[in-house]
């Protein structure tokens, strides 16, 4: 029974893969990853030059939900599925999260929603708006609210964010706090892809991607909601793989090169990463190559090495090796 | 890698430890002892190891080390003076059980903290540099002053066997410094290791040059004490440019006598016959004079003086040529002398008659040996009574020539003065003369090394109507001039003065630095040149240390060239064959019986990890199921490398072995509490489709081999 369940939910996986893959080439990596975090309930930072594909992902991502007959009925039928807000530099919080507008028939005040209110919201160059928009954003990333005018508002419980920055022009932006950087799942940085894709997007020139990718069965919200929750309950997480990521935090903390360690909250994020990774990988336990593949896009953002090291992916790889390899050894003695 | 490196240190310094306290232990308890102390620093070593990868302080590790020691010593003396314990076991076993674990919890607390010490604190690694060396120091420091025979525990079984206890310390040092060697090696620092290795050979290529200048064992030297015993040439800045060639063979007076330290062994004599002087003392003389410079007594430059000593070494058989005929006051004794120290000439019992060279019993450790022959004293002293003073046929020129004085009157009224005590009709009696000369001196004069005489014109004077403080050459000096005052024939001897008693009943004298000797004698008609030799009751000086009778037996058999201690019928090896024959036949069986049982016990758990999946439960198998595959792969040299995931490990072999992932898979799902249940046919195919793609990707020859490697699953991971 517990396998039909994970069955479906790879079912899932497969048409959200289908449809991403479809309309960006050559980013199997970003899109596992992406479709990962989306199952878990945590939010992306892309990192990447412009023009390389990350709005037509997330908009692929978005356009993939599908709306249902069958849920017609319910209050978040009129969310939309897919929002991008573009941050500028003038933006205000309001232009994020929705205002209360003056109704004159009404002698009232009504509540706007705003952009934030969508299934996938892609939040572009984030780091280009100030802080407070930032933060108003982050407010809801992190609580799935927002609160206007002493009222609360709550966010469709699928939001999903992907946002992205331009890690080259840094002139007139503002960088995100690393504590903002914590609400974040994974940090992805997408390199150029390789010749023979990109020769293929121009190829496909006459007929837009992402049209094509919208001739594949996409899925609905409910389906996804009950994946994630099935995800939760039907995956083993064994005592060990629990030990081994609290001993690679403690190790990334005390290590001499990093300065700032990371959050007990980016642990508890990277639970259902886990779990996630191993149902797309036909399993219902989690192995330990999930905390050897998943530790490095989690803590990346998340630490900061002193100055002169090094890369901080390889550090983060040196301090984790050792959880590995126990967590290897551990297995074997039964 | 890192494990490999580590593991080599920790192995080194277990040996180096293991080997010091070891060393230290050996003197101090017994065998069991050893044993505890040896286990004891081992485990502290190993302790300190993971100790110092633990987030632990350092200050509190070693304050924790220091009270758990104390509180186990408390403990283990409480426990051995239980009742029931004393009564349960038989006293030996008590001892040794009592022995070993106090030897165990001491050396492992002192192992954890010097090593927690050295690793912790990198500046902190010269303390166990400085505990290992001092250990081997203590060890080696008795062996000083040519006591070649100590420390006992290691020279005696080197002697018994007729080996040099000298080459085996020898030896320790080289291992020592490999050892240092291998050590500084380790060292990351290229630039620091540059500098210490050049320090260490600095070390080495000194040590081994100053061994080069005296041989590789340094042979002692002759007292170089104005006794002129030695015989080499005088320094030359106290030489004028006419006397260079002057051979410092002369008496001197000295303010500070050359105080030797340790008593330096010289010579042994060994004695063919029994005999005890008159006096209780035997003098070796070595060296005469009696010609008066003006200020002291020289070597004779007349030709027809003094004939009774050897003119030097000769290559064969000598007399000498005023040697005493044999005559009723003496009798004849042959001595065999073997040298290790450097002399100008022969000495002998006076007096001697003739020197034959010897073969050197042990060039390693006698510079030469030869055999003498003596006409000594064999009747008391009061039978010489009556005896006239002088020989017949002395010319007038011998006999002024013995007469020779300072031109000082005092010197005439205190002899004088001093026989005016004798009895009128006794008087005249040269005998009798001396002996009151000698009685009255030792009465009067003070013995010290530490005088002030040397600067005035006439030394003896300044002594003798002075303070009266002085040594063998003083007094020596003061009752020649006395009895020459007195127209007695008097001389200065040199050479070594021994009491009877340090023969201690044996056959063997030692003659050490310390028996060096100057004293008068006079010539009495008939019987020759008679020792007239000064005690004096008073003595500023501190009693000397006592012979060493031990080493005086063993170098005496080393001179008469047999075996140092009782044979016990083993010979030590030379050859490299026939040491490696000795070793063979002593720890040949033992190790190879050893290592036939680890290679047994390595076949048996090889055997038992390959059959135990048969029998385990089905929840089991897949575990035991991959780690037998993971031996097999082993076998054939390929491992999962350090900090590698299983899964990770199985995609790299994934082109050799593709169904390797799908056994991992399996064992993951068992090991990480995946629901699904185990299949165990499915299981069994998939091993026997990772077993097929094993035979395709290694040839026969390699899977055999990888058969017989013993330890395989050893480096299975």
């Amino acid at each position: 029974m517990t396998k039909q369940d994970l069955a479906s939910i790879d079912i899932i996986v497969d048409r959200l893969k289908q449809r991403l893959s479809t309309a960006v080439r050559g980013r199997s990596e970003v899109i596992e990853l992406i479709i990962l975090a989306f199952l878990a309930d945590g939010h992306v930072l892309l990192e990447d030059l412009p023009g390389s594909g990350k709005t037509t992902l997330a908009r692929a991502l978005g356009e993939a939900i599908e709306k249902s007959s069958t849920e017609a009925t319910k209050n978040h039928v009129d969310i939309p599925a897919f929002r991008r807000i573009q941050f500028t530099p003038d933006l205000l919080p309001s232009d994020v999260t929705g205002t209360s507008v003056f109704l004159p028939e009404k002698s009232a005040f009504e509540y706007r929603r705003g952009p934030v209110f969508a299934h996938v919201v892609l939040a572009d160059e984030i780091n280009r708006t100030s802080p407070k928009v930032q933060a108003a954003l982050l407010e809801a990333m992190a609580e799935k609210q927002v609160t206007i005018d002493n009222e609360t508002h709550n966010l469709d419980s699928l939001f999903f964010v992907i946002a992205t920055q331009n890690p080259l022009d840094l002139a007139g932006t503002y960088p995100l706090p690393r504590p903002q950087l914590d609400r974040f799942l994974f940090k992805l940085q997408m390199s150029h892809i390789d010749r023979e894709d990109e020769l293929s997007v121009l190829e496909d020139y006459p007929m837009p991607r992402l049209q094509r990718a919208a001739t594949y069965q996409g899925v609905t919200r409910d389906e996804l909601i009950a994946a994630r929750n099935l995800l939760r309950e039907n995956v083993a997480i064994h005592p060990s793989i629990r030990q081994a990521l609290v001993d690679a935090a403690h190790a990334v903390r005390e290590h001499p090169k990093i300065t700032s360690g990371i959050s007990t909250r980016a642990l508890v994020q990277l639970l259902p990463a886990l779990q996630a990774r191993a149902v797309m990988h036909g399993r219902d336990y989690v192995s330990p190559k999930d905390l050897e593949v998943l530790i490095p896009p989690a803590f990346d953002h998340r630490v900061e090495v002193a100055a002169g090291v090094g890369q901080v992916r390889e550090v983060v790889s040196e301090a984790c090796a050792p959880q590995i390899e126990s967590l290897a050894r551990m297995s074997l003695r039964g | 890698m890192r494990w490999h490196t580590d593991g080599l240190m920790i192995f080194l310094r277990c040996l180096v430890y293991g080997i010091a306290t070891a060393v230290f232990a050996w003197p101090l308890t017994a065998e069991p002892g050893v044993l505890g102390a040896t286990i004891g620093s081992v485990s502290g070593v190993v302790i300190a190891h993971f100790l110092s990868r633990s987030r632990l302080r350092s200050l509190a590790v070693v304050a924790l080390a220091i009270i758990v020691t104390f509180i186990l010593i408390q403990f283990h003396s409480s426990l051995f003076n239980q009742v029931f314990i004393t009564q349960a076991l038989d006293p030996r076993t008590l001892l040794n059980m009592n022995e070993a674990t106090f030897w165990t919890i001491v050396c492992a607390a002192c192992a954890t903290i010097l090593v927690l010490c050295s690793l912790r604190v990198r500046a902190l690694a010269v303390l166990e540099l400085a505990a290992v060396v001092a250990v081997f120091s203590q060890l080696v420091v008795a062996h000083r002053y040519g006591a070649i025979h100590r420390p006992f525990e290691l020279a005696d079984p080197i002697l018994l066997r007729g080996g040099d206890p000298s080459s085996l310390l020898l030896g320790l040092g080289a291992i020592a410094a490999v050892l240092m060697a291998v050590l500084l090696v380790k060292e990351q620092r290229v630039a620091r290791l540059v500098a210490q290795l050049a320090l260490l050979s600095a070390v080495v290529l000194s040590t081994f040059f100053a061994s080069q200048q005296g041989g590789i064992f340094p042979h002692p030297e002759a007292p170089d004490s104005g006794l002129g015993l030695r015989g080499d040439l005088l320094d030359s800045d106290r030489v004028t440019d006419q006397s260079k060639t002057e051979w410092a063979e002369q008496l001197d007076f000295k303010d500070q006598y050359g105080s030797f330290g340790f008593p330096a062994p010289v010579a042994v004599v060994l004695f063919h016959d029994d005999y005890s002087p008159p006096g209780g003392v035997y003098y070796f003389r070595q060296g005469t004079f009696s010609q008066f410079n003006g200020r002291r007594m020289v070597v004779s430059t007349r030709q027809d003086i003094d004939q009774d000593v050897a003119a030097g070494f000769s290559p064969v058989y000598r007399e000498v040529r005023e040697a005493p005929s044999p005559n009723r006051f003496r009798t004849s004794l042959e001595t065999t002398v073997a040298l290790m120290a450097d002399h100008s000439r022969p000495f002998a019992l006076e007096s001697a008659v003739s020197f034959t060279p010897a073969n050197n019993p042990n060039p390693d450790r006698f510079r030469r040996a030869y055999r003498s022959e003596s006409l000594v004293l064999a009747t008391e002293r009061v039978n010489l009574l009556g005896q006239q003073a002088g020989r017949e046929d002395w010319s007038a020129q011998q006999w002024q020539h013995y007469l020779q004085m300072p031109d000082d009157p005092r010197y005439a009224e205190l002899g004088e003065e001093i026989v005016a005590q004798l009895p009128p009709e006794r008087n005249s009696d040269a005998m009798l003369r001396a002996n009151s000369v000698q009685n009255w001196l030792a009465k009067e004069g003070i013995y010290s090394l530490r005088s002030n005489h040397s600067s005035a014109p006439d030394p003896t004077a300044n002594f003798l109507f002075g303070d009266k403080i002085g040594y063998c050459v003083h007094f020596a000096h003061a009752a020649t001039y006395l009895l020459r005052s007195m127209g007695l024939p008097t001389r200065v001897s040199s050479g070594y003065m021994i009491p009877e008693s340090a023969r201690q009943g044996g056959s063997a004298l030692l003659l050490t630095s310390a028996n060096a000797h100057a004293w008068p004698e006079i010539y009495l008609r008939d019987v020759g040149w008679v020792v007239i030799d000064i005690f004096p009751e008073r003595n500023l000086d501190p009693p000397g240390a006592a012979p060493d009778a031990e080493l005086q037996r063993l170098l005496g058999q080393l001179a008469r060239g047999t075996h140092a201690l009782p044979d016990e019928g083993e010979v030590i090896p030379t050859s490299f064959a026939s040491l490696w024959r000795w070793m063979s036949d002593r720890f040949g069986k033992s190790l190879g019986r050893i290592l036939a049982v680890a290679l047994l016990v390595f076949y048996l758990v090889k055997a038992w990890r390959i059959l135990i999946p048969s029998f385990a439960s089905v929840d089991a198998q897949p575990r035991l199921l991959y780690r037998r595959e993971l031996d097999r792969l082993s076998e054939l040299g390929i491992r999962r490398r350090e900090g590698e995931s299983r899964q990770a490990f199985a995609e790299r072999m994934q082109q050799q072995l593709p169904s390797l992932i799908k056994l991992n898979a399996a064992h993951e799902a068992a090991a990480f509490g995946s629901k699904k249940p185990i299949d165990p046919a499915l299981l069994q195919d998939t091993v026997r489709a990772v077993r097929i793609e094993l035979q395709r990707n290694a040839p026969f020859y390699r899977r055999l081999m990888g058969w017989l490697i013993p330890w395989s699953w050893l480096t299975s991971r």
